[in-house]
């Protein structure tokens, strides 16, 4: 293990020599200290529906954050969770896991394609190491520095949700692995075209692509899913009115042999917060307590270890490749 | 496993192919030879002639499409074989985050050796070639030639036995290329193989045991320099004789083709090229018993560097040659 372990350590010898993993933590310390002015206030809200209902408003450095959230029909005790749930939707889900995702994608996208480049990798490969691990370990490397930056950055959200807000919860903590996964499932692709074509631009595209077609592949499914259901209702009162739709069947081939196949087959980062809920709140909770995804048309799965599975699936199957690839590629 | 040669080639061949296949490109083919432990064998060829790729497939960077080779009796590209070769690139590249001593240490691990026995070896090589005082140097502000012999040491770190290089003394002054000289004989005393990759005939003709040529991908010389200098030994002899002309063709006749040239009565000039210097003394001792006055006469050496570009551009060796040339 030797050999690989050097490889690990020169990749953070490497981000401390270039400034990189001080730049990323500089930015995240900037981007923790400006969450320190925000507040949570619960504060009572009145409709003409619900005359005393309760609501949050979100405070930054005191001044009122758009209109107070309202918790229809929910005990005021559960307004806890729907701040908590708040924080992981907008603050950790969108801002840490959109930006944070993308960040870090930036950053280690050059991290393979410098190791194959010519004149480099020839003096790797003479040394005895395996060439699969040899690239396995440097996507180990990646992974750890990026994990080591999101330890940072998700123990101090942890501390200003529960020190300024008074949200000690695990959920927080618990997107550190959540969030390491999500950047395998797409490091994992910019890692594969870094091997292929050992160019960091061509890496950080294609992983930025496949990212697009995975949010599109899985709203599509979703949205599709809900026109049949509507459809599959009004089929009988279609048939009673003799109304034909020309284009309905067009669209069920374009659903079952193009989006539920690209589906099944790609992973599902979208989904994994659901599963992170199944897990911390227990079956009744998932996708319906917690109201992750309010404003985004997630979508709820049924399984709340398909994702993983499948998702984990997918990163096994382009790590495998990738270690064909550089098994039996010629420099 | 051990092996009565160093290194073992036999038959190879590489082609190159494009994505799709349509196009290639043979760089190497039919390409056999045998290298004793202890000798420094140099690989000599022009640019394009297919070295670089016979070193990377005996490195089992890229795989031989047609024949095998052995490293020390092992198949090339094993962990094993690989664990026992010290390389150093053409264009060797570290990565700029690295300081003499820190890309030193970095390539001893990955040969598996242990941070304090790098550390030991890493200052007695850092010494030797004179670079004691730039380890804390990042290497982007280290010169070419510096950067070479960090090369070198990281080659010589895990003390391998067999070394292959390629182009060791590029980019290195006058100085630095003795004391890499110097390192190559003082590691063939200690009973290492050493593989040379140069384009440089006089670099190798200092310290080579035997010499390869490549050209095209194919053989077209092997054997030791004195062979070369053999060759090079040929000289074209231009003679201006005196005497009966009949006379002198039959003592010049056995050479093989000669330009006559007339000058005066029974006054001419001949250009003639003999094998070696023996021949002349023949040539010579014919001319002079045929009654024929040698009113003068230039002898024409061939320089190593003719000899070399004569043997480019010479046919292949077939394998009768190949035989009798290992």
């Amino acid at each position: 293990m030797k050999p690989y372990l050097a490889v690990i350590m020169d990749l953070f010898r490497a981000a401390l020599c270039s400034r990189v993993l001080w730049i990323l933590l500089l930015l995240i310390t900037c981007f923790l200290l400006s969450l320190l002015p925000l507040t949570l206030e619960r504060v009572p809200y009145q409709t003409s529906d619900s005359p005393t209902g309760n609501a949050l408003q979100i405070r930054y450095a005191g001044y009122d954050f758009g209109p107070p959230l309202q918790v229809h029909g929910r005990a005021p005790e559960r307004l806890v969770s729907f701040a908590v749930a708040w924080f992981l939707d907008y603050i950790v889900d969108f801002m840490v896991g959109f930006f944070g995702v993308f960040i870090a994608l930036v950053v280690t996208s050059p991290i393979i394609p410098e190791t194959y480049k010519k004149g480099s990798v020839e003096l790797l490969l003479s040394k005895p190491v395996s060439r699969p691990l040899l690239f396995l370990a440097k996507c180990v490397g990646a992974c750890a520095f990026v994990f080591l930056n999101i330890v940072y950055l998700f123990v101090g959200l942890w501390l200003i949700a529960g020190l300024r807000l008074g949200l000690w919860d695990v959920g927080i903590l618990a997107a550190i692995p959540v969030f390491i996964f999500y950047f395998v499932i797409f490091y994992c692709v910019s890692a594969l075209a870094g091997l292929i074509w050992r160019n960091a631009i061509v890496s950080l595209t294609l992983a930025l692509v496949f990212w697009g077609a995975c949010i599109v592949v899985a709203q599509s499914k979703t949205v599709m899913e809900r026109v049949f259901d509507t459809e599959q209702s009004a089929a009988a009162l279609e048939r009673e009115n003799s109304i034909d739709q020309p284009g309905r069947e067009f669209w069920k081939s374009i659903y079952r042999f193009g989006v539920l196949p690209l589906y099944t087959v790609f992973p599902k980062p979208l989904e994994l917060d659901n599963t992170v809920q199944y897990l911390l709140n227990g079956p009744q909770d998932a996708g319906e307590n917690i109201p992750l995804h309010r404003f985004r048309s997630g979508a709820v799965v049924q399984n709340p270890y398909s994702p993983v599975v499948s998702s984990a699936i997918f990163v096994a199957v382009v790590l495998g490749i990738g270690c064909l690839v550089s098994y039996r590629a010629e420099y | 496993m051990d092996s009565a040669f160093a290194i073992e080639v036999d038959s190879l061949g590489k082609t190159y192919r494009s994505t799709l296949g349509r196009r290639q490109h043979e760089a190497l083919r039919d390409v056999s030879f045998n290298v004793a432990p202890g000798q420094i064998f140099g690989l000599l060829g022009p640019n394009g002639a297919g070295k670089t790729t016979l070193l990377k497939v005996l490195l089992g960077i890229i795989r031989p499409s047609a024949g095998r080779a052995r490293i020390l009796g092992e198949a090339i590209g094993s962990s094993s074989s690989r664990r026992r070769v010290g390389y150093l690139p053409e264009r060797l590249r570290v990565p700029l985050h690295h300081t003499a001593d820190s890309a030193i240490t970095f390539y001893g691990r990955l040969s598996g050796l242990s941070g304090r026995a790098s550390r030991i070896r890493r200052k007695e090589l850092l010494e030797q070639v004179g670079l004691s005082d730039w380890e804390r140097v990042r290497v982007g502000k280290l010169s070419k030639g510096m950067l070479q012999k960090i090369g070198l040491i990281a080659a010589l770190l895990h003390d391998p036995q067999i070394l292959i290089l390629d182009e060791p003394t590029e980019g290195l002054d006058p100085v630095g290329r003795k004391q890499v000289r110097d390192i190559l004989l003082a590691a063939r005393e200690q009973g290492k193989t050493i593989f040379l990759n140069s384009h440089m005939l006089l670099e190798l003709e200092l310290i080579c045991d035997q010499i390869a040529i490549l050209n095209g991908g194919q053989l077209r010389f092997l054997g030791s320099l004195d062979a070369i200098r053999r060759r090079s030994e040929s000289a074209r002899l231009e003679l201006e004789l005196q005497g009966p002309e009949t006379e002198a063709r039959a003592a010049l006749d056995m050479y093989g083709e000669a330009r006559w040239a007339q000058l005066g009565e029974a006054h001419y000039r001949v250009d003639l090229t003999l094998a070696d210097q023996l021949a002349v003394d023949q040539c010579i001792d014919g001319l002079r018993a045929g009654g024929i006055s040698i009113v003068g006469l230039r002898h024409h050496t061939t320089s190593l560097e003719e000899a070399f570009l004569e043997i480019i551009s010479s046919e292949p060796l077939d394998s009768e040659e190949k035989e009798e040339q290992k």
